[in-house]
């Protein structure tokens, strides 16, 4: 059972009315007492400054150092999986439950050969790509994805974490676009060049990936997650153009959001890319949320960011990967207290690390990236 | 010499725009008719390649168009190759070895690095991906080169990268250690002994110039 009831089966929702009024009460009962993080994630998506600044460690991975199992079970088994989320929120802090296992959970269950590496996260057999030529584009089929292991997994994560967060964590579900889907199954440098040789030929898989993306992200709202938060990669200067994405993934991942929306869910973005194309993204799929892990390609800095994009979506980010292998966690607070200064007031800012915590890495950033929004995130900010 | 001129021109502009057919039937037209390989590949190809490193770095191209114009140098120097006089074959460049470091498989970025090097007139050993430290150190020894370039993707083979950097430094102090890859920044790669690093392909022959006496 999620938060929501069920009439004949049927998951009801409140709807984006009924939220942005709640947010409204949430923002007053900030004002005088400590929110849940499912009411402080609300009214920051609707841009109502709470208590305080909501915080994500974004462990993924490296979660499952937390309860102590490998990599592989934490890859296969929803329910460990899910322990070793709750168990990172619980330990460190954190005001959002994810269901993301790793980038590679769609292709395998294309057919996709897969390595599960010990103490790393499971991905392809680059030597063994499933979309060996471009003649192959043709190949690929839809499945139901409730009955594919892997993203089978995935919803049941989703079902586990929506029963064990209750009323307290918002549980945001993923799926990863349907051009990295593709670039899993043949390798992001034939993609890239395939592309642009032969565009119609990769349009007829992105047309079947996306038909079982839709159908994923229909299983997944059905669980009873809040969100689901779709990853598009590519959708930055360090993938392809602006151009290119839009013909690419940008009509594809519209069917998407249009799903989620359609199922009462929210929908958030993940892009970690360099120069993210947000106006474009804004566009198709209309987030109510989205994490980066640079400014976008028409802004000059945070600031600008803030003041361009502030009042249309809510961001999350950027504690840089490398300042995070690299720097003192007391270096890091200072990092997160400046993003927190500019991002957060007005609300609409989640402070996160601009993308997975590293899986290895020692924890200590991790806590101070969460410590650093309870120590300076307090509204109002000073 | 006009003619001449307006080949080169015209294959340098077939490799900037990835026109792998067309690049191909200019460079054999441009050997048929007597003109040296190593010109051909200089002036015609590399300069195609380094137009499309330079509009890659103005936000012109992205990694799509760069990486056909790759494949498209590539594709056409294996038309003149065949061509090379024997002194032209002697003529080498700086050497550098290349590599993804263990545990790691993504060599979008190395790859790249490859094509611009070469199309710098770097002669460069690219030892693929998943490459152990051990098999880094030998190609050094083995080749003579003055320069280790090593990317990773993942933060999980940052320690891999770092292993191979030490190895290199203590058994030779020597060689040129450049990194690269998403999860580095120049104080990570300072970090870790090695004496360049660049976020963007395009920049590292310019990097290495810079910093090879």
């Amino acid at each position: 059972m999620s938060v929501y009831p069920r009439i004949g089966g049927k998951l009801i929702r409140p709807t984006m009315g009924m939220m942005k009024a709640a947010s409204g009460l949430f923002r007053l009962h900030g004002k005088v007492g400590e929110l849940l993080p499912l009411e402080r994630v609300l009214c920051t998506a609707f841009h109502k400054e709470p208590d305080r600044v909501p915080v994500t460690h974004f462990l993924l991975g490296a979660a499952r150092r937390l309860t102590g199992i490998s990599y592989e079970r934490f890859s296969r088994d929803p329910e460990m999986a899910a322990d070793a989320y709750i168990a990172a929120n619980e330990i460190l802090g954190g005001d959002v439950l994810y269901t993301v296992i790793d980038l590679s959970v769609e292709a395998a269950d294309f057919g996709q050969e897969m390595v599960y590496p010990q103490y790393s996260t499971a991905h392809p057999e680059y030597g063994n790509p499933l979309i060996a030529s471009p003649g192959d584009y043709e190949r690929l089929e839809v499945f139901d994805p409730r009955k594919s292991p892997r993203m089978g997994m995935g919803i049941e994560l989703g079902r586990i974490l929506s029963k064990k967060a209750g009323i307290r964590y918002p549980v945001m579900g993923f799926v990863f676009g349907p051009l990295g889907v593709l670039a899993m199954m043949r390798g992001a440098q034939r993609l890239f060049v395939d592309c642009l040789k032969y565009p119609e030929r990769v349009k007829v898989a992105l047309e079947t990936i996306t038909e079982v993306l839709v159908d994923y992200v229909r299983a997944q709202c059905d669980t009873g997650v809040d969100a689901v938060m779709l990853d598009t990669l590519f959708g930055s200067q360090s993938g392809i153009s602006r151009e290119l994405w839009v013909k690419m993934e940008g009509v594809y991942a519209k069917r998407i959001a249009d799903e989620i929306r359609r199922c009462g869910a929210l929908v958030a973005l993940h892009n970690c890319g360099t120069g993210p194309y947000l106006d474009l993204q804004l566009e198709y799929m209309e987030p109510l949320i989205v994490s980066l892990a640079d400014v976008p390609d028409d802004c000059r800095d945070l600031a600008d960011t803030k003041a361009k994009y502030g009042e249309r979506v809510a961001l999350a980010g950027f504690i840089p990967t490398d300042s995070l292998c690299s720097e003192s966690p007391a270096r890091i607070m200072e990092k997160a207290r400046e993003q927190i200064r500019v991002m957060a007031p007005g609300g609409g800012f989640v402070l996160a690390p601009a993308c997975e915590y590293p899986p290895n890495l020692d924890l200590a950033n991790a806590l101070a990236v969460v410590r650093a929004a309870q120590l300076y995130g307090r509204y109002p900010i000073k | 010499m006009d003619d001449k001129r307006d080949l080169l021109d015209a294959i340098a502009a077939a490799v900037r725009r990835g026109s792998e057919e067309q690049a191909v039937v200019l460079c054999e037209k441009a050997v048929d008719s007597g003109m040296y390989g190593r010109e051909v590949i200089r002036e015609g190809l590399c300069t195609g390649m380094q137009k499309a490193g330079e509009l890659y770095e103005k936000h012109e191209y992205f990694l799509p168009e760069l990486l056909l114009a790759s494949e498209t140098m590539r594709a056409a120097i294996e038309v003149v190759v065949p061509s090379l006089l024997p002194a032209e074959r002697a003529e080498a460049g700086e050497a550098v070895v290349l590599g993804v470091v263990a545990g790691d498989v993504h060599e979008i970025g190395k790859n790249l690095v490859a094509v611009m090097l070469e199309a710098d007139g770097y002669r460069v050993t690219d030892l693929g991906y998943d490459v152990a430290p051990e098999r880094f150190i030998a190609e050094l020894d083995n080749g003579g080169a003055r320069i280790l370039a090593l990317s990773t993707m993942m933060t999980t083979t940052l320690p891999n990268m770092r292993m191979t950097v030490e190895l290199a430094r203590a058994l030779d102090p020597r060689p040129l250690i450049l990194v690269g890859g998403a999860p580095l920044s120049a104080s990570v790669a300072a970090d870790m002994g090695a004496d360049g690093y660049e976020d963007n392909a395009a920049r590292v022959p310019a990097l290495i110039r810079r910093l090879l006496p």
